[in-house]
């Protein structure tokens, strides 16, 4: 959508506050017992609007800003390494997807959860170097298949609410 | 309106990775790979710190240098109990007894994990 700058980066930053609200509400809940410091990434949904509405550069911002804004409210600066691995690689997939044009938004959101899980991995991997508890491939299974249940359920919400925010920002640039 | 062909290829790929990693898991380690043992060790930024016998309930704190965290031994299973780590991940997630389950406290850079046997400091876990 041809937007002005200035509009693009208030409702990106509207938008932030929303991913940083289901950041929080991700934090509540412990998804903790299956790897610590691993989060579900409620949020990615959000960044992959912005990266439809507002373009890849606004969806970026967005998304390394929920990373660090996030770990710095909710988690430990020792999380944050987590978060930008898992907010880097999900946007890395989600914009190569979205540059293809051949796939569904669900489809690209599901793409995102998964990667958005291995980048969290690749840093406990990274962050615990020789320990690795024997079950890592069951680990990752897990991950694999959780980021893709999450990723689906998350991108069939923005599907549905993607006319309708279309709708707001445009009519809020002739206001 | 889009064709859904690609999209299925997509996720299909994705589930068979999955897949091919739980049967990696199942091939090494069998269906019964749930055993437990009466040993815990204890790392510290990836080195060997010390193990613990689980059939002797015990408490004791580790100290380095990102801070502290008690870790308690009690009805064979280990668990840390009390912490000044950000998030408290470690002590959520509560008593471990038996090799399926780990505990890691990142910021402080601890981990626990119950082996069949006493480890010692080379632990070459991406090769096992
Ligand atoms: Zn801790």
């Amino acid at each position: 959508m041809q937007l002005p700058i200035n509009t693009k980066s208030a409702y990106t930053g509207i938008m932030l506050s929303f991913a940083l609200i289901l950041s929080y509400l991700e934090s509540l809940v412990s998804f903790d017992m299956l790897f610590p410091g691993i989060k579900l990434g409620l949020s990615n949904f959000i960044v992959l609007i912005a990266l439809y509405v507002f373009g890849p550069i606004f969806a970026f911002a967005l998304c390394i800003s929920k990373a660090v804004l996030s770990s710095l409210l909710f988690g430990s600066m020792a999380a944050m390494i987590y978060s930008l691995c898992g907010a880097v690689l999900s946007f890395a997939i989600m914009f190569v997807l979205y540059r293809c044009g051949d796939f569904h938004i669900p489809v690209i959101s599901a793409a995102g959860g998964v990667f958005h899980n291995l980048g969290q991995f690749i840093a406990a991997v990274y962050i615990m170097k020789t320990f690795i508890p024997g079950f890592w491939a069951l680990y990752l299974s897990v991950l694999i298949i959780s980021g893709l249940t999450t990723g689906l359920i998350t991108g069939f919400i923005a599907q549905l609410a993607f006319p309708y925010i279309k709708k707001i920002i445009s009519k809020g640039d002739r206001i | 309106m889009k064709k859904y062909g690609k999209d299925i290829i997509l996720l299909t790929f994705f589930l068979c990775v999955a897949l091919i990693c739980l049967s990696c898991h199942f091939f090494k380690n069998g269906f019964h790979s749930e055993e437990d043992s009466r040993t815990a060790n204890i790392y510290l930024n990836g080195e060997f710190i010390r193990s613990v016998d689980l059939n002797e309930d015990i408490s004791f704190r580790i100290d380095s240098p990102g801070g502290f965290n008690v870790i308690t031994v009690k009805d064979n299973a280990i668990a840390v109990t009390d912490s000044d780590c950000a998030g408290r991940t470690c002590i959520n997630t509560g008593y471990i007894h038996n090799n399926t389950s780990f505990i890691a406290c990142i910021p402080h850079g601890l981990f626990i994990r119950i082996d069949s046997d006493q480890a010692g400091g080379d632990l070459d876990a991406i090769a096992y």
